[in-house]
């Protein structure tokens, strides 16, 4: 089975800037341009992820906003490379400014080079931090460990920064670096993984849902967390989450996504308050809203997300879409500029808004 | 940092303090296992007292049959000739026999065979205990170490030829019995093909050679261990290879091991430390009990290749029904056994750090 050949659908090429032949822009950390990543499967090729292209900034923080089976998962792990075997990044390119200044395409990187770029330039909180860590070694071996395979081999040094960065996301550093992972609960455990990925300082931290496997009170605590570290390392990062209000605390800007593809990328203001792509639209009228007192009532968005294996022509959203009109059926709806670094996959971009609309599909 | 909306107090940070980090297992549970494994012992010793006897004819009986087949004896001299040989009466009142066993043995009498009259039971077993703690030790070291190895790289190579391959092979080599393995071997490589010389290799030691700490002595050691310990590694090398690739398997699916290969750690410490000791738990557990069974095992395998250890003794002492012998040794072997379990929970405890503090007996 083979999905969609459309030719406008893989000419797509979106919100990534125009960089002028290869030079990075100046201040940009991560450009993910046209990537493409496909699930081997025996019902075909499940393209999981769909020519996406956004760029983050040094010091910015990007919210990866989508349901669940939205690739965006996927797509973090394929910045790290990290997907599982049946995965495979088909084109694009993931361009990465190290530490030192040099630009590297991830997805060329050879087996070694990847090892070393791997938490020395990217780490990543994953969706199980809790799980992350191994039962068997103390919390201090894990950081030693991780030292050790990038060189790092002064054993106090490494101690002295693990406890530094421990007692950062308020732990108490001297136990906790003799305890084994199931002396701990599971939100030291999530503050552990968050300090471990700053142990090499690298250019970039993913954060996978750190949040989701945790209790309200411990995700709060969390997320304080997160926010003083950012406020006192400023470090750039990428979090992934289908968490509106957690994207509304944390992110500078939200890329949605939906079936695979970024519809829409904004600064973060704008996307809650001015968002021009139905779908979220859609998500932020699902949750209860963060702001202001007054009530409106939660509405689902109708129909579920599409079989990627058999994605609909045109928009993929079009069937779930209230603003749907004949052209959502046929063409697949480029980027338009609808602000400042806002861009919406959306050809009624300029019809869309917050309050609800009475047309289309009923509820 | 851009944040729409919270106007949610924040909660002051305050520093967290783990919880009392329990310390390990008390005395309370080792005494209570200890007392266990006492009670255990006591009541198989039992049930052999009860049970060897509940075995048709006794050493009389066999002693007297084999007098008349072999030497031609009337019945009336042949039991002439037992009683005058054997030191023991059968009219003594079971029970009266049980409570004398007991008493003797708690004062670490084990009594003495019936048919090599005299010598002691301890005294036989320490002079062929030694033989089979070699040999089976060898073959189990061998089949888990090998075992282990080849189930981890089965794991890794999953779904590969390689794997498809190791796994057909474990699975028959797991399937077939160890004594049948030993026949097979005499029968192909000893009878039909004549590469083996069997009755060389047969004995624990070659006639003229002294125990002693030389060179000669651990190869002659070898040479006549070689065909039992090839039996024990072959024939246990299935289950390890088995069970630590499904056991890798799971392991390689874990959150941490993910997560060692996104902090690039390197893949031979991820296949050591995070994959491997992991894997190998489930194991550890299976591995005591092994050793505990290693006497057991040589049973029906030291007869076949007339390897003079305990499990050919015990054969021996069966077929002649030497009572105290055969209690002695299935005293032997039950001991082993629990005392193998014991170590399994204590060392466990050692090995996984989440039994540690879990308390009780888990």
């Amino acid at each position: 089975m083979v999905t969609l050949p459309s030719p406008a659908r893989t000419t797509r090429r979106s919100t990534a800037p125009d960089h002028g032949g290869d030079a990075l822009e100046a201040g940009v950390v991560l450009s993910v341009e046209d990537v493409s990543i496909e699930y081997r499967t025996p019902g075909g090729a499940v393209r999981a992820v769909r020519n996406v292209s956004f760029v983050v900034r040094a010091g910015e923080a990007v919210a990866l906003i989508g349901e669940s089976g939205s690739g965006k998962t996927t797509l973090g792990l394929g910045l790290l490379r990290m997907l599982v075997r049946a995965a495979r990044i088909t084109s694009g390119r993931i361009r990465f400014r190290q530490t030192d200044g040099q630009v590297i395409d991830v997805a060329r990187l050879t087996d070694r080079q990847l090892r070393e770029f791997r938490w020395s330039q990217c780490s990543m909180v994953f969706q199980s931090a809790q799980n992350s860590l191994n039962p068997v070694l103390r919390v201090g071996d894990h950081f030693r460990d991780t030292a050790a395979a990038h060189g790092w081999k002064d054993t106090r040094a490494v101690n002295a920064r693990s406890a530094e960065l421990l007692k950062m996301v308020q732990l108490d550093a001297d136990r906790v670096m003799h305890a084994y992972p199931h002396e701990l609960s599971g939100g030291m455990r999530q503050r552990v993984s968050i300090a471990m990925s700053l142990l090499l300082e690298p250019a970039l931290i993913i954060l996978d849902e750190p949040t989701t496997a945790l209790d309200i009170l411990t995700q709060r605590a969390i997320i304080d967390v997160i926010r003083s570290l950012r406020e006192r390392l400023s470090f750039t990062m990428l979090f992934i989450s289908h968490d509106l209000s957690l994207a509304a605390e944390l992110a500078d800007h939200v890329a949605t996504m939906y079936a695979g593809e970024v519809v829409e990328f904004a600064p973060v203001r704008e996307s809650f308050y001015r968002p021009k792509h139905p779908y979220t639209v859609g998500l932020l009228n699902a949750v209860p809203p963060i702001a202001g007192e007054q009530f409106t009532p939660l509405t689902a968005i109708p129909g579920s997300t599409p079989d990627l294996l058999d994605l609909p022509p045109g928009c993929t959203f079009h069937p779930r879409c209230p603003y749907a009109t004949e052209i959502c059926h046929r063409e697949i709806p480029p980027d338009f500029v609808v602000g400042p670094g806002h861009l919406a996959a959306c050809f009624h971009h300029d019809r869309v808004s917050r309050q609800p609309v009475e047309t289309g599909v009923s509820s | 940092m851009g944040s729409v909306a919270s106007s949610r107090p924040r909660p002051r940070p305050r520093s967290r303090v783990i919880a009392r980090l329990p310390r390990r297992q008390g005395t309370l549970w080792l005494l209570r296992r200890l007392a266990k494994a006492a009670l255990t012992i006591f009541v198989v010793t039992s049930l052999t007292f009860f049970m060897v006897r509940l075995l048709p004819g006794d050493p009389v009986d066999v002693y007297v049959q084999t007098q008349i087949a072999q030497y031609g004896f009337t019945y009336d001299d042949a039991v002439a000739q037992a009683s005058s040989l054997f030191a023991f009466n059968s009219d003594q009142p079971l029970l009266l026999q049980y409570v004398d066993y007991l008493s003797r043995l708690a004062r670490g009498d084990l009594g003495q065979s019936i048919l090599s009259s005299g010598v002691p039971v301890t005294e036989i077993i320490f002079q062929y205990l030694p033989w089979t703690l070699f040999s089976v030790g060898t073959g189990l070291l061998l089949a888990i170490v090998f075992g282990v190895l080849l189930g981890m790289l089965m794991a890794y190579r999953r779904g590969g030829v390689l794997d498809d391959a190791l796994s057909a092979l474990g699975s028959i080599l797991y399937s077939i019995p160890n004594y049948l393995f030993a026949i097979m071997l005499i029968v192909f490589f000893g009878v039909r093909l004549d590469w083996l010389p069997i009755t060389n290799m047969r004995g624990a030691l070659s006639s003229g050679q002294d125990v002693e700490f030389s060179v000669a002595f651990v190869r002659d050691a070898f040479y006549h261990a070689a065909l039992p310990i090839l039996t024990y590694t072959l024939t246990g090398i299935g289950t390890w290879m088995l069970l630590m690739k499904s056991s890798t398997v799971a392991a390689l699916d874990e959150d941490y091991v993910t997560a060692a290969r996104a902090r690039g750690i390197r893949p031979g410490r991820i296949a050591a430390t995070y994959v491997g000791r992991n894997a190998i738990l489930p194991l550890f557990t299976q591995m005591t009990i092994a050793i505990g069974f290693v006497v057991g095992g040589s049973f029906l395998v030291e007869p076949i290749f007339v390897y003079q250890g305990i499990g050919y003794i015990l054969f021996t002492a069966i077929q002649r029904r030497d009572y105290p012998l055969m209690q002695g040794i299935f005293l032997m072997i039950t001991v082993s056994v629990v005392v193998a379990t014991l170590l399994a929970d204590i060392l466990y405890s050692r090995l996984d750090p989440r039994i540690r503090t879990s308390g009780g007996e888990g």
